[in-house]
């Protein structure tokens, strides 16, 4: 295996502790500069809570807005802005990057045995790319942004006042960052696996960010090219989408769908391999079906790409086109599914703990099913001519890329943090935040999908006032959602300054990357690792791996791997139910 | 939204009430989906919090080794499948059925514009309502003056997208007598200075935008519809055609843009003192408003556009005619010739 030879670009003369912490070197230029995929992931990760942050304040004021019926705070213009900055912000600054680029560069490597991915210039170039387009999206914020959506629909996207250009640049650049990081992870995946580490062997999480990679790298490019023609188009008026150029506005949205829809499972695909990890960590269980869990994300990966047309069953395209759409989207349920059961019956005879980063993963659980199970009825074509474009659509896919890719990042953050900060964080606290957020995202979204299937168009800035009630409802249980990001953005930050010092393994798991000293040395392992069990392998796991924590770093900060202090400290963790 | 429309519960708390042929097997379809979904949902989330009371962390002890199941994998990946193969044939068959207009289909034309609708009857009448007959087979032809909408009756179960550029079609038979909303579901936008009031007695609110593109759908008898098409096409007893003209002209939703008070307001020109004043247009030439341009601007709106700035005394800078396109209308000469009375009574 290639990983003993891997380039070690921020290797120096004078480096010669294999311990010493990938934090230890200070000051911004080092941080800017830096190769190190932890580093690098740590700024994705600010960059994607801070974008995460702006889009949250966006959907606060939506929600807001529709207190009543008719204005409450803003015109119908302003809040036009309001929903299509959400969701440009959280999809493209935000969910897109959020679990590969900030968690995935963080963890791939280290989950590999491997000291950095393959081409770590390319990971600092694709973080710059990032910003380099973000900066474009502030630029046309700050112009006052766009009232088009998030999807740019064609012939509006073309007629609006707003500061579309600048948008659609940024989303365009964007796109060259996420396929830099997906050529990045495939090139760490084949490669740089440490010796022993064969592809049955990889955690499922490394196997969802393989099937991710793929479909950034196919998908993205399509995603590219529609929106160069839409600026062409805006700028210089050539004719492509416009009817009044003898264009085709339902071009667009095919173009467009079949970057978004792959680009759908780019943003959950992710989040379902955090949860495999969660789940097994925290059952002290393989993931039963290992195999059939892996290839449901490459099987997700490739039947992505064939649904894109449910997004156009009324757009009046052919019924028989339709069909064609409507039978193959039923299929992503299949890979779905399995999933799902297996990771219910890993829960089986297992030895759950409910520490935060399990709930996450439990309401992970609970809300994908709902969000899975109301893909039905979009599905389905006759019940989606009734729901499509309603706010039954909206809570559905907010139940699955909220209620799952994002409670999979939470859950995620909270799993590894102790890992790459070195820090743990007040438990209590985080589960007062867990409770929140989930309680917060479920009233938020069950009234819509009642007000859906009653005919609530979305995109409404007004509306009956039949539904101000339900209105009502979604917008408490925003503030809910709210009040708990900030209680967990609470609980982590101060972990940084307060935090007690985290063992090496918290959690007691089997997986490689817990294996390594904490806080993590510059290249991930001490000494090479040479893998001779799967991340889930707990029936193999030594008792000292998963009842005291990892013995070397105890040796690291003084202590006896056999000192009762210590030994009952990890005890009392385990305890706590 | 207007608060004296009034918004009645279907039979199911989840649905409007269903006022058409087809949506009553879409009910059925939604509420079959519905149970389906509860007793898959009650079993995989009652099997997570069972295994978690059941199976909590306990000091010291070992999990068992790892479960594998080739038979049980392949069951659950097996049983979904036929699982969807039926829904999927659930769906698609009344979706396909309702595609396609039966012989007899009354054809009506919707035409969608930012941000109101018109309906154009087989006899040429158009309204900004739509009134059908009680158990007729209607074909609704779809289309748009500029970006995309959405026809959207959830009483119905029905929706298409009117695309600029191309027709999209949709067929129904309304089995209910009464009223239901017209959404727009395709967002369309809102406007970025605020436009003139809706005809009296609609619901369209333009200044919201396409939450505001709302009008009533109405079923009747054949006899109350005969009556609304009389009334629809000609003056009403003892009008003017001054007045008339004014009544169409809110009718028509000019009020949308234009003003007639001299404030000049709207997206469009002010028509106060308009007969007879010279114009100048965006390319220099000055035209004369009479008969034939008023005719012309209503027909073919863009042809000649109104210079904007201080020349057309425009009282709202952030209104650029240029930029602005009209929809072009189409009107019996009757009412043509009413609603040229009324823009030279403006003085």
């Amino acid at each position: 295996m290639a990983s003993a030879v891997t380039t070690a670009p921020h290797a120096h003369a004078d480096h010669h502790d294999p311990t010493e912490s990938y934090l230890a070197k200070k000051g911004l230029w080092s941080w800017l500069t830096t190769l190190d995929h932890k580093r690098i992931g740590i700024m994705y990760l600010i960059s994607v809570s801070l974008a995460f942050l702006l889009g949250g304040v966006f959907a606060l004021l939506v929600r807001l807005e529709l207190w009543t019926s008719g204005k409450t705070i803003v015109e119908a213009d302003t809040y036009n802005r309001f929903f299509s900055l959400h969701g440009v912000v959280m999809v493209f600054l935000f969910i897109i990057p959020s679990i590969p680029a900030a968690l995935g560069n963080i963890m791939l490597p280290i989950q590999l045995g491997t000291k950095d991915v393959a081409f770590p210039r390319l990971n600092l170039l694709s973080f710059y790319i990032y910003l380099f387009g973000a900066c474009f999206g502030v630029y046309s914020m700050i112009n006052g942004g766009v009232d088009t959506g998030w999807t740019f629909y064609t012939p509006y996207a073309e007629r609006t006042q707003s500061f579309v250009l600048p948008m659609l640049g940024a989303a365009f650049i964007m796109g060259f960052s996420s396929i830099l990081t997906g050529v990045n992870f495939i090139a760490t995946v084949h490669k740089m696996r440490a010796p022993g580490m064969s592809w049955r062997r990889m955690s499922l999480f490394v196997w969802a960010l393989y099937a991710t990679s793929i479909i950034q790298v196919l998908a993205t490019p399509v995603l590219a090219i529609t929106l160069l023609l839409l600026m062409l188009e805006r700028g210089i008026g050539i004719g492509i989408f416009d009817p009044k150029l003898g264009g085709d506005p339902v071009l667009f949205q095919h173009f467009f769908w079949f970057y978004s829809h792959p680009a759908v499972y780019i943003m959950i695909v992710p989040g379902m391999g955090v949860v495999s990890d969660l789940i097994a960590t925290f059952s002290r269980r393989q993931i039963v079906g290992y195999m059939f869990v892996a290839m449901s994300s490459l099987g997700l990966a490739l039947v992505g790409f064939l649904v894109w047309g449910h997004h156009l069953f009324v757009s009046g395209m052919s019924e028989y086109a339709a069909m064609v759409f409507s039978a193959l989207t039923f299929l992503v349920g299949i890979p779905s599914g399995v999933k799902v059961f297996n990771w219910v019956a890993t829960l089986y005879k297992g030895s759950i703990s409910l520490q935060s980063p399990m709930l996450y993963a439990l309401s992970f659980l609970f809300q994908f099913t709902i969000g899975g199970l109301t893909g039905l009825f979009l599905g389905t074509l006759a019940t989606d001519v009734h729901l499509h474009d309603t706010y039954f659509v909206v809570a559905h896919f907010h139940y699955v890329m909220v209620g799952g890719t994002v409670f999979g990042f939470f859950g995620g953050v909270h799993y590894w943090w102790p890992k790459f900060t070195g820090k743990m964080y007040d438990e209590k606290v985080a589960k007062v935040a867990w409770f929140l957020v989930t309680l917060g995202f479920n009233f938020t979204f069950i009234p819509q999908f009642i007000m859906g299937s009653r005919g609530m168009p979305r995109r409404y800035y007004d509306y009956l006032p039949y539904f101000e009630k339900w209105h009502q409802m979604s917008t408490v249980g925003s503030w809910i959602l709210g009040l708990g990001v900030l209680v967990m953005l609470y609980c982590l930050l101060t972990s940084l300054f307060r935090g007690a010092k985290a063992p090496p393994n918290p959690w007691g798991s089997a997986a490689l990357e817990w294996q390594t000293p904490t806080p993590l040395p510059i290249y991930n392992f001490v000494k090479d690792p040479v893998v001779t069990r799967g991340p889930y392998d707990y029936h193999l796991a030594t008792d000292a791996e998963l009842f005291e924590g990892f013995p070397e770093d105890a040796k690291k900060v003084g202590k006896n791997p056999d000192d009762k202090a210590a030994k009952k400290a990890v005890e009392e963790k385990d305890d706590e139910k | 939204m207007n608060p004296d429309t009034a918004f009645r519960d279907g039979e199911n708390f989840q649905l409007p009430p269903a006022m058409s042929v087809e949506a009553k097997g879409i009910d059925d379809l939604y509420l079959f989906l519905f149970w389906f979904s509860v007793a898959f949902f009650v079993a995989i989330v009652g099997a997570m919090i069972w295994f978690v009371y059941k199976y909590p962390r306990r000091k010291g002890a070992h999990t068992e080794p790892p479960l594998h199941i080739t038979k049980l994998e392949i069951f659950w990946t097996v049983v979904p499948f036929i699982f969807i193969i039926f829904l999927f044939h659930l769906g698609f068959k009344p979706y396909i059925t309702n595609a396609i207009a039966g012989e007899g289909a009354v054809d009506i034309r919707v035409r969608a514009s930012q941000w109101r609708w018109e309906f154009e009857y087989p006899d040429g009448s158009r309204d900004t309502e739509l009134h059908l007959i009680q158990g007729q087979q209607y074909r609704m032809v779809c289309s748009s003056e500029d970006v995309i909408h959405s026809f959207f009756i959830p009483e119905f179960r029905m929706k298409k997208d009117c695309i600029p550029g191309s027709y999209s079609q949709v067929a129904f038979t309304p089995t209910v007598k009464g009223s239901a909303h017209v959404f727009c579901a395709e967002y369309c936008g809102a406007p970025s200075t605020p436009p003139g009031t809706p005809a009296p007695g609609s619901i369209s609110q333009p200044w919201n935008g396409h939450a505001g593109m709302l009008t009533m759908v109405k079923v009747e008898s054949k006899e109350e519809f005969d009556k609304y098409i009389e009334k629809l096409s000609g003056p009403q007893e003892g009008e003017t055609p001054v007045a008339w003209g004014q009544r169409l002209f809110m009718k028509n939703g000019c009020t949308a843009c234009h003003t007639t008070d001299g404030s000049w307001k709207g997206l469009g020109p002010d028509f106060k003192g308009l007969y007879g004043r010279d114009e100048e247009m965006s390319d220099g030439l000055v035209v004369k408003v009479d008969d034939n341009y008023i005719v012309e601007s209503i027909t073919k709106p863009n042809a000649k556009k109104v210079k904007t700035g201080p020349k057309a005394k425009s009282g709202n800078p952030s209104a650029n005619y240029e930029k602005t396109d009209m929809p072009p209308f189409v009107m019996k000469q009757k009412q043509m010739d009413a609603i040229i009375s009324y823009i030279k009574s403006l003085k």
